[in-house]
């Protein structure tokens, strides 16, 4: 650390100014705005007039609202828990697939991480059109096919079949957000030291028990801070379900953002829109706390 | 570094390898579900550019097949306005990535070089801001901005696009930092350097790559964004890529060339931009300081 | 030769009850010490013990708590560390990776805006004296361990600084390279006949080069001195078993009418020293092997370290305490042999107080310290 008197504390200042000034411009008011809100029945029509104090009105309307719980539970479940799982697994698996010494020897680990490249570095936008595409009634490359060998008659509206919409929608984020997965993990991989494999070699382990004492113990690390970081970005995630089915059908994929913004946007009820919005923070913000105490502490412990 | 530490595992393992045999069978399936595994990730992006140069009406229904080529999708785009989407995007990004990597370089010094109080309050907040669910945060901006008039404002959304890229650029930034040695800046003080000129001389050439780095990333970032950008900006001739690219989503018909076309144009900076920077951002992940 | 050089007639440096905190530890406490023009000082002392505190303290890297630093009759306590006109040589070299030999030798001069022809002339001589010459162009990756730490002392004789200060600087170098280079530095510090303030945990290094040695433990000043008196005369314990190598022996018993008695140990002829306990230290080269049953007592010999000209023999009293004593030439003897060992001369004793560590002068003509 370096020293400073104090006429060199404005440099100090000064340098964090601009950073933290904009930032807690940009999130406390809104924060503070939003909380202020949601215990009024703020319109975005009436926005001139204002809205009237009601109190705890609008939490206790969601917590009574069958449809809310209904929201908040796509959310946890399918949008983050299962697609969340699925991403972890897979990409630890096919990061072991990836660096395991068969692939290795057919010198295929190159091509399997370019092409995991590719999703990564696709916008999440263009991810949900493309699949969108794939996944359309009409025209759709996968209801052509089926329909050509013969495995359906009808065509399957994917993004608006409630027997279909989450497992199509989980597919298209799983294809975005796996290769994060595989990459960073492989990459952990490599950092496995190769003399505690020859240390387990020489004790005659078998490569389930070196998978379990060696490897994983060595990946775990990485893993947790993935899987905290997809959990917050998925949980918060507006566009994958916005732009593939808008929450439909009907409500049928809404979400904690989606309800956020149809409330606002659609229904025009502020006020409510906003006890959602602080639920939601709320939420998100217990995520934050393990990852400021577990990853951010331990990161940067030695500046603090 | 990290080459170094990894180098000489990967050459004994090959020659492990080598010793070691492997069934046919497990070959077989090795290759198989290498070859899955890569259709899986790649297929939908070669898609994307294959479809873009297809008719329109080919793409409708099963004749996807036909070897017809057409620059038409990329004509139509350009003829509704995909240009000016494009320029939007570069001017807004382009000046926001150079504003808030500046910040984000100027206190990311100051937090990795001196001890002050509360920093552990600083870094809290970081994390808050970073974890933030962004679409709570739409309707206060909106109903702030239109009433500063700031609605339909390229200033207002690169204010938003600075503010949202800089808590992580920060944590990257002084995570490149930590691995300068402070000793250096002592030196540079010794040398007779004010604080200003040990950042200009010294810290700044040194952290170049991580700054390009950050840089790059941010802009990523901010050349998909899409919820700021469809809350702030409703007038189409200031609108930028991505909503450019949404509003090719007609309400029935969509016209899935262009689509096509659209998705290739903005994936396309994002993908050459990508690549270079890829192994510095998985390295940076694993510490847990990057926005995916 | 020193006296010739000296200019002014202020000390090069003065601290005057420096202290320095952090938060609410101590780690400097009351420092005052003046060092003359042209001195080379070393500061020593075990890990922890403040020493490179205070360095950057003096150094204006870290700022004082309370207390006064001077610079050739100036008040520098509040100058920053640019304007203090010192140079520094880190224990990582600290050399700029991205500038070349010449552009981290010639930076300080750069930054002060010096004309070209006097930049390039001062890193010329520098290099010269140096031997850097063939690498000027070279950046500090592409060199030697040994090469690097001459480019970090070329970057601070450039300078021309009032005082030189060095951080542990031969301590990322090899046993050769380091005996080398601290002859080096001797010359050089004869040569420039410059103050030189050098911190390291090595006493040999500080016997060895400085004029004055700062024994620091636990932020406070032990003792100030020449090698020679810290040697001959350590103030108390810590000092007496600081310096030297190997390390004095101490022995607990007690002191009566100019006899010391352990239960081991057993040495008359005294004088007339205070009564009651005490701790009696001496060092391994004033203790030898006794003829036959004379001597002061006996050791169970554990070890011995034969060196060539010399053997080191480790060795316990009965009551467990360790005994270092080192012989002329080889010695025949084995683990487990048991010996008697005596002392050469009285005078080579020294007495601590066993609870304050304090010395305790032995001879009875010197009357005792209030």
């Amino acid at each position: 650390m370096l020293s400073y008197s104090k006429d060199q504390r404005k440099f100090v200042l000064l340098m964090l100014l601009p950073a933290f000034g904009m930032t807690a411009a940009f999130f406390l008011w809104p924060t503070i705005y939003n909380i202020k809100n949601s215990f009024t029945d703020l319109s975005l029509l009436g926005l001139r007039e204002g809205g009237k104090w009601v109190g705890l009105d609008n939490y206790i309307a969601l917590f009574n609202d069958s449809d809310f719980k209904k929201v908040v539970f796509n959310t946890l479940f399918w949008l983050t828990f299962v697609s969340v799982s699925i991403r972890l697994v897979l990409g630890f698996a096919i990061a072991l697939f990836i660096e395991s010494q068969l692939v290795r020897r057919l010198r295929l680990t190159v091509p399997l991480r370019m092409a995991a490249l590719l999703p990564w570095a696709t916008p999440d936008i263009v991810a949900v059109t493309v699949w969108k595409q794939i996944f359309d009634g009409r025209t759709g490359v996968i209801n052509n096919k089926l329909l050509e060998w013969g495995f359906i008659d009808q065509p399957i509206v994917f993004l608006g079949d409630p027997s279909y919409v989450w497992p199509a929608v989980i597919t298209i984020i799983v294809w975005n957000g796996l290769p994060i997965i595989v990459l960073t993990m492989a990459a952990a991989l490599q950092t496995v030291p190769r003399d505690l494999y020859e240390a387990a070699d020489i004790d005659g382990a078998k490569s389930w028990t070196k998978f379990w004492h060696v490897t994983f113990p060595h990946a775990l690390p990485a893993l947790a801070v993935l899987g905290l970081l997809t959990t917050i970005w998925t949980f918060n995630n507006f566009i994958y379900v916005w732009m593939s089915t808008s929450a439909g059908p009907g409500t049928f994929s809404n979400v904690l953002a989606t309800e956020v913004y149809l409330q606002a946007f659609v229904n025009f009820k502020l006020g409510l829109s906003s006890a959602i919005g602080t639920f939601m923070a709320a939420l998100a913000m217990v995520f934050g706390v393990i990852y400021f105490r577990y990853v951010v502490t331990k990161r940067f412990g030695g500046l603090m | 570094m990290t080459d170094i530490a990894m180098n000489p595992p990967a050459v004994k393992r090959r020659k492990r390898g080598l010793t070691r045999k492997h069934s046919p069978v497990k070959t077989t399936a090795a290759i198989v579900l290498s070859v899955l595994l890569i259709f899986f990730f790649a297929s939908p992006v070669v898609w994307i550019y294959w479809a873009s140069f297809k008719p329109s009406a080919s793409l409708i229904g099963s004749g996807t097949q036909d070897l017809v080529f057409t620059f038409e999708n990329y004509k139509n785009v350009w003829k509704n306005d995909f240009g000016r989407f494009m320029f939007n995007s570069l001017f807004i990004c382009g000046i926001s990535v150079i504003i808030s990597t500046s910040v984000a370089v100027c206190a990311s010094y100051v937090l990795s070089r001196y001890r002050f109080a509360h920093k552990k309050w600083l870094f809290g907040f970081l994390v808050l801001t970073q974890i933030f669910p962004w679409i709570v945060m739409m309707t206060p901006l909106f109903i702030m901005f239109a009433k500063f008039d700031l609605i339909n404002n390229h200033f207002a959304l690169m204010f938003c696009y600075v503010t949202i890229t800089l808590p992580f650029s920060i944590y990257l930034m002084v995570g490149y930092l930590e691995a300068l040695p402070i000793d250096l800046d002592e030196a540079a003080l010794m040398d007779g350097c004010s604080r200003f000129q040990t950042m200009r001389h010294i810290i700044l050439p040194l952290l170049a790559p991580g700054i390009v780095a950050t840089a790059t990333y941010s802009f990523l970032l901010m050349w998909t964004e899409f919820l700021l950008a469809i809350a702030l900006l409703t007038k189409t001739s200031l609108k930028t890529l991505p909503l450019g690219l949404a509003l090719f989503f007609g309400e029935e018909t969509v016209d899935w060339g262009a689509v096509m076309a659209a998705s290739a144009l903005t994936t396309l900076p994002a993908l050459l931009l990508f690549l270079p920077v890829q192994s510095r951002l998985i390295a940076g992940l694993s510490a847990g300081s990057v926005k995916g | 030769m020193e006296t010739t050089i000296v200019t002014s007639q202020y000390p090069a440096l003065e601290l005057k009850n420096v202290e320095k905190r952090f938060e609410n530890v101590i780690a400097l406490q009351g420092l005052s010490f003046s060092v003359e023009p042209g001195a080379f000082v070393a500061i020593v002392g075990p890990s922890g013990c403040g020493k490179s505190t205070l360095l950057r303290l003096i150094a204006g890297l870290e700022a004082t708590s309370d207390g006064e630093i001077w610079l050739d009759n100036e008040d520098v306590t509040e100058a920053s560390a640019g304007e203090r006109g010192l140079a520094m040589v880190f224990q990582s070299y600290a050399l700029y990776p991205h500038k070349t030999v010449r552009e981290n030798m010639a930076f300080s001069l750069k930054i002060a805006k010096r004309p070209k022809a006097e930049i390039e002339s001062r890193v010329a001589e520098a290099a010269r004296a140096l031997q850097l010459e063939a690498y000027l162009d070279r950046l500090p990756k592409q060199l030697s361990g040994g090469q690097r730490q001459r480019v970090a002392i070329g970057r601070a004789i450039v300078r021309k600084p009032k005082v030189f200060l060095f951080d542990e600087p031969l301590s990322n170098l090899d046993a050769a390279l380091r005996a080398e280079t601290r002859v080096e530095l001797a010359e050089l510090h004869q040569r420039l006949a410059a103050t030189m303030i050098y911190v390291t945990h090595d006493q040999v290094e500080a016997m060895t080069l400085a004029d004055q040695i700062i024994i620091l433990n636990a932020g406070q000043i032990q003792q100030m001195g020449s090698p020679k008196e810290l040697y001959n005369e350590p103030k108390n314990a810590f000092v007496a078993g600081f310096i030297g190598s190997p390390k004095m022996n101490f022995v607990s018993g007690t002191i009566n009418e100019g006899v010391f008695q352990s239960t081991d140990l057993s040495i008359p002829g005294l004088g007339q020293t205070a009564s009651g306990a005490i701790t009696l230290g001496v060092r391994p080269e004033a203790l030898m092997l006794a003829d036959s049953d004379k001597g002061i007592g006996q050791i169970e010999v554990s070890i011995v370290e034969y060196l060539g000209d010399e053997s080191v023999i480790h060795g316990r009293l009965a009551d467990g305490t360790p005994i270092i004593l080192r012989e002329k030439g080889g010695v025949e003897l084995n683990t487990g042999d048991r010996v008697f060992i005596d002392i050469e001369n009285v005078d080579a004793l020294h007495f601590f107080s066993p609870d304050s560590g304090e010395r305790i002068v032995r001879s009875p003509k010197t009357p005792n310290k209030g």
